[in-house]
């Protein structure tokens, strides 16, 4: 061995037995800058005792010299060198092999760096540790020695915004990686956001290939149910060890924050039609059709893909029951708190508080829109009447005078007045029998002088208790001939329109044909 | 049991057009049917008022009305010797029996379908008379249909929906789609709104004592379009004239829009009459996030009532009213407690009627609160307080319950309720108390049974003539479903 250089020897003890890996190890010392690996272990002294051969190798390059010229066959001393001093003489005998080189996390030229010595001439130590007294005080690498000069815009190793591709390659081409490696990759804090699963997709190239140092197509796929679609998943390319620790995860699907809206349940058509691959990140058809029955949102419907088998499930979204949300449907969607923990459905509701007294105009003006989720039928099973005891309150005959009188709803919407509230009045005992009868109308002895502002105010009502020829005893050519007409009464208009109702009081007996 | 119901035929005809249907649709080739049976029975039960008379004697006061010696008020006439009043009559429970079947078939070639809604009706036993029980049969949509290419045809018995409510009649459509917009034309007999038959059928017949003697035909147009990207709007004009042309029943044209405009939500509507010149209805509503879990209401309408030309009550100068409404809701991020709260105040036209020293309210409010609580999953309690101050009836109304769904096939509650007539024309003052549990259970896949029973305690304190409302109810409802949408998993469970 060449004692000037002395770039392979022993300690002496019989100690420096070099194994595979620590023979990994101790390239990694040098090529591991920033591999997460190796980023575990800073701070550490690299398994070959270094400073016990301070005196030894003078220089680094003693043993290492091919790292600085890019020749890996003297990259590393050979197990001749070190038999040199370890022949069992000098010092006691040690194995080793040169190891093969293995495909890491890192993209890094040793020779490219080694043009870049510092004025010291320190080139090895820039990185690697080492002091003026204790020059062999090897470690691996810092990151954050690279952010010294690879500034861009990072602020720290692992910070917001770094672009992980200057220093790494993608994860796919780090077979060297086992599993349990991968598995311990350290998360950037960016990651921790609470919105960040609801606003990750890389939107540049470079974001991209970040992402690619951590993750593989089944990263994705295991959420997003258009992931095999998608080119910018796909180039992401497969990874076994990524699948097998992906593996019986359940799919997290946060909530965005326009999702969030109180209309956003109803107001989603356009933002849908208009960005279907937005939804189709998450959504797959079912998560429409658990609403979508009807044929307004086909067409977009039909532009999302199925959950495949195997792949991601897309959100789940489920109708809550009526009885349980008397007031409007309710939809629950899956948040995002962790990878695994289960929570809570979120309850979206689909229409506001209140919806089916006001849904008229609404209704009438796009029915296009209530045809996405509803069939026609859904209108007539609560127009139709006298089979719905949903839509009012349980003990609603009891209360519905004032509902009636306030029109809090259009009873005529879905109850024939004639019929529906007058056939029950009559055999209630409440209706009238075509007489002035006993103390109705809470007895007012001069309910006769009141009654014309008070069927003016509410003729409905009168109506449900009362039948026409009630009113014409009086209000009648035939009967006392008062007149009924207010002051705005055109009698033109009404004999246009119908003269036989003019003749009704005018001139025929009430009832005639 | 069968035996037991009366005027139940039409529950014959319904079963053997179902069978007939079921039997004849794989005949003519359709790829699928879906039939949606809902079977419902209640018991109520009643104490109709029946005529009573006590001898003037054992009354108190002057004049037509006198007091009898528990308060109630009684009515004497000239000379009688006997003053009448009216009194709740025996108990009697009445127990309706509904039955309503669905059915849609498609497949028959593109685009065309089937679609059908009948209903029976009847009772069990000699109940009393339920409304519209003797109505025995009702068909109340049935309708071919061929959609293809952007035009939808309809002819059958079917409903035309727009601003002016929904119309029921016999007759056909044409919908044209271009995009988001639209056009639709129809015409036919004319059904009465609610009712299902022709002006001049039977059921309006027995009830009201004018019928008109001449069937109505309708005829119609409604357009819509997009208003932008924001909203739409749609349009609907709508008449009906007498078989012989002789008269006009209605004519009357609405509009509606919706839009959305800076984060709220902008509703109106109108519906103007033709024959009176005036609007019936008009109503602008504006909703909106006022902060991430809250939102609020406004809105204002006019309505005046609106009658059909055959009879003679638009004669009689109905006036409309204004209100003013205003809601505010409230939900927590983790959507476990929703609170919300309404009011609204409303003010008649003056009606040129009436004595100044006899005044009648021109006007009234409501307002109202509510508030839902899930403390669990499966658990869900609600509370609502509503009061209603105005003409013609006035009302205080609580309910308090809770829910039980430990999961998606059952469920169980149980409400509490207090209701107190403040004021009425005409039924007297008095409060309703009550308690009602209900429950259902999903007995299959597409099978659901439901029941519910109440009880309700009625004090009058006042001596008006009212109904006795203490009184037990029940309901059993059976809902199935054979078949199923198309690309419908299963027939249940969704939205129809």
């Amino acid at each position: 061995m060449d004692r000037r250089t002395g770039s392979r020897g022993s300690d002496g003890r019989g100690t420096g037995a070099m194994t595979t890996r620590a023979w990994w190890l101790a390239v990694g010392a040098s090529i591991a800058i920033a591999a997460p690996v190796a980023a575990q272990r800073r701070g550490g002294e690299a398994p070959f005792p270094h400073q016990r051969h301070e005196r030894l190798f003078p220089l680094c390059e003693s043993c290492h010299a091919g790292i600085a010229t890019g020749d890996a066959a003297s990259s590393m001393p050979s197990e001749a060198s070190c038999r040199e001093c370890h022949n069992g003489t000098d010092a006691r005998t040690v194995s080793w092999q040169r190891p093969a080189p293995v495909a890491g996390l890192l993209r890094y030229s040793h020779p490219a760096h080694a043009r870049q010595v510092d004025s010291t001439g320190r080139a090895c130590t820039t990185c690697h540790g080492g002091t003026a007294t204790r020059r062999m005080d090897i470690h691996p690498a810092a990151p954050e020695g690279c952010l010294g000069c690879h500034t861009h815009r990072a602020s720290a190793h692992l910070g917001n915004d770094n672009r992980c591709a200057t220093c790494h390659v993608a994860l796919t081409a780090a077979t060297g990686l086992t599993r349990d490696q991968v598995a311990g990759l350290p998360k950037p804090a960016s990651h921790e956001r609470s919105d960040f699963a609801a606003a990750h997709s890389p939107v540049t190239p470079v974001a991209a290939a970040s992402c690619a140092v951590c993750h593989a197509r089944e990263s994705c796929a295991r959420c997003h149910v258009n992931a095999s679609t998608q080119p910018i998943i796909a180039a992401l390319g497969r990874d076994d060890r990524v699948a097998s620790l992906v593996a019986g995860r359940p799919a997290v699907y946060p909530i965005p924050a326009d999702h969030a809206d109180a209309d956003f349940a109803v107001l989603h058509g356009p933002a849908a039609r208009s960005n279907v691959a937005r939804c189709a990140a998450c959504h797959a058809r079912p998560s429409c059709t658990s609403c979508h029955v009807g044929a307004g949102a086909s067409d977009v419907i039909a532009r999302l893909p199925m959950a495949e088998r195997g792949g991601a499930p897309g959100v789940q979204l489920k109708l809550q029951p009526a009885r349980f949300r008397p007031i409007a449907l309710a939809m629950p969607a899956q948040p995002a708190q962790s990878d695994t923990t289960p929570t809570a459905p979120r309850i979206v509701r689909v229409h506001e508080a209140g919806f089916s007294r006001t849904h008229g105009p609404r209704a009438a003006a796009s029915p296009v829109s209530c045809a996405g989720c509803h069939a026609q039928r859904f209108c007539s099973d609560c127009h139709a009447g006298d089979n719905q005891r949903r839509f009012h309150r349980a003990n609603f005959v009891q209360r519905h005078a004032a509902d009636s009188y306030g029109r809090e709803t259009e009873c005529a919407s879905c109850h024939n007045a004639e019929l529906f509230c007058r056939s029950c009045h009559r055999e209630s005992g409440l209706a009238s029998k075509g007489r002035l009868d006993v103390a109705f109308h809470n007895a007012q002895p001069q309910w006769l002088l009141q009654h014309g502002r008070a069927a003016r105010q509410g003729l409905q009502s009168c109506a449900t208790c009362h039948a026409q020829r009630d009113c014409l005893a009086c209000h009648s050519t035939t009967g006392w001939g008062v007149n009924p007409h207010g002051p705005g009464f055109r009698a033109e208009r009404l004999a246009t329109r119908n003269v036989t109702q003019c003749l009704l009081c005018h001139l025929k007996v009430p009832g005639a044909r | 049991m069968i035996a037991r119901l009366h005027g139940f035929s039409g529950l014959r005809h319904l079963a053997t057009a179902a069978a007939l249907g079921l039997a004849w649709s794989p005949v003519v080739g359709a790829q699928g049917v879906r039939i949606t049976g809902t079977s419902s029975m209640q018991g109520v039960d009643l104490r109709p008022l029946v005529e009573d008379s006590v001898p003037v004697g054992q009354t108190t006061g002057t004049g037509a009305f006198r007091t009898m010696a528990d308060g109630r008020l009684v009515r004497c006439v000239g000379d009688e010797p006997y003053c009448r009043f009216r009194s709740s009559g025996d108990r009697a429970m009445a127990t309706p029996v509904v039955q309503d079947l669905r059915a849609v078939a498609w497949g028959f070639g593109q685009g065309i379908s089937l679609q059908a809604h009948v209903r029976a009706r009847g009772a069990l036993g000699d109940s009393p008379s339920w409304p519209r029980s003797d109505d025995a049969f009702d068909a109340i949509e049935a309708w071919l249909e061929v959609d293809r290419g952007g035009v939808r045809t309809r002819l059958g018995r079917q409903w035309a929906t727009g601003g002016l409510g929904v119309h029921n009649y016999d007759g056909a459509s044409v919908l044209v789609r271009r995009g988001r917009a639209r056009l639709e034309a129809f015409g036919g007999r004319s059904l009465v709104v609610g009712l299902n038959d022709p002006v001049t059928g039977a059921e309006l017949g027995a009830i009201d004592d004018l019928p008109p003697d001449e069937d109505g035909w309708l005829l119609g147009l409604t357009a819509g379009a997009p208003l932008g990207t924001r909203g739409v709007a749609s349009a609907t004009w709508q008449r009906v004239i007498r078989a012989d042309r002789g008269a006009l029943y209605s004519e009357r044209v609405a509009a509606d829009a919706s839009v959305r405009l800076m984060g709220a939500s902008i509703d109106g509507s109108l519906a103007w009459d033709l024959g009176e010149r005036q609007f019936n209805d008009a109503l602008l509503r504006v909703s909106r996030p006022v902060a991430r879990s809250t939102s609020m209401s406004l809105e204002a309408r006019r309505h005046r009532p609106f009658f059909d030309a055959w009879t003679i009550w638009g004669a009689f100068s109905p006036v409309a009213f204004d209100e003013l409404r205003a809601t505010v809701g409230w939900r927590s991020a983790d959507a476990r407690w929703s609170v919300d709260a309404r009011g609204a105040r409303r003010e008649y036209d003056d009606t040129d009627e009436g004595l100044e020293s006899m005044p009648l309210e021109s006007g009234g409010w409501r307002a109202g609160a509510g508030a839902e609580w899930i403390p669990r999953d499966q658990w869900l309690v609600y509370a609502d307080y509503d009061i209603d101050i105005g003409f013609g009836a006035s009302l205080n109304d609580m309910v308090a319950g809770a829910r039980w769904m430990p999961d998606e096939s059952r469920y169980l509650g149980i409400a509490a309720s207090g209701l107190q007539h403040i004021y009425e024309f005409r039924v007297g003052t008095g409060r309703v108390t009550g308690l009602r549990v209900e429950g259902g259970t999903r007995l299959g896949t597409d099978v659901r049974l439901v029941a519910d029973g109440a009880f309700y305690r009625h004090k009058l304190t006042q001596g008006a003539p009212s109904p006795d409302w203490s009184q037990r109810r029940f309901s059993l409802r059976l809902e199935w479903t054979v078949g199923r949408d198309p690309g419908a998993a299963t027939g249940a469970g969704r939205v129809p």
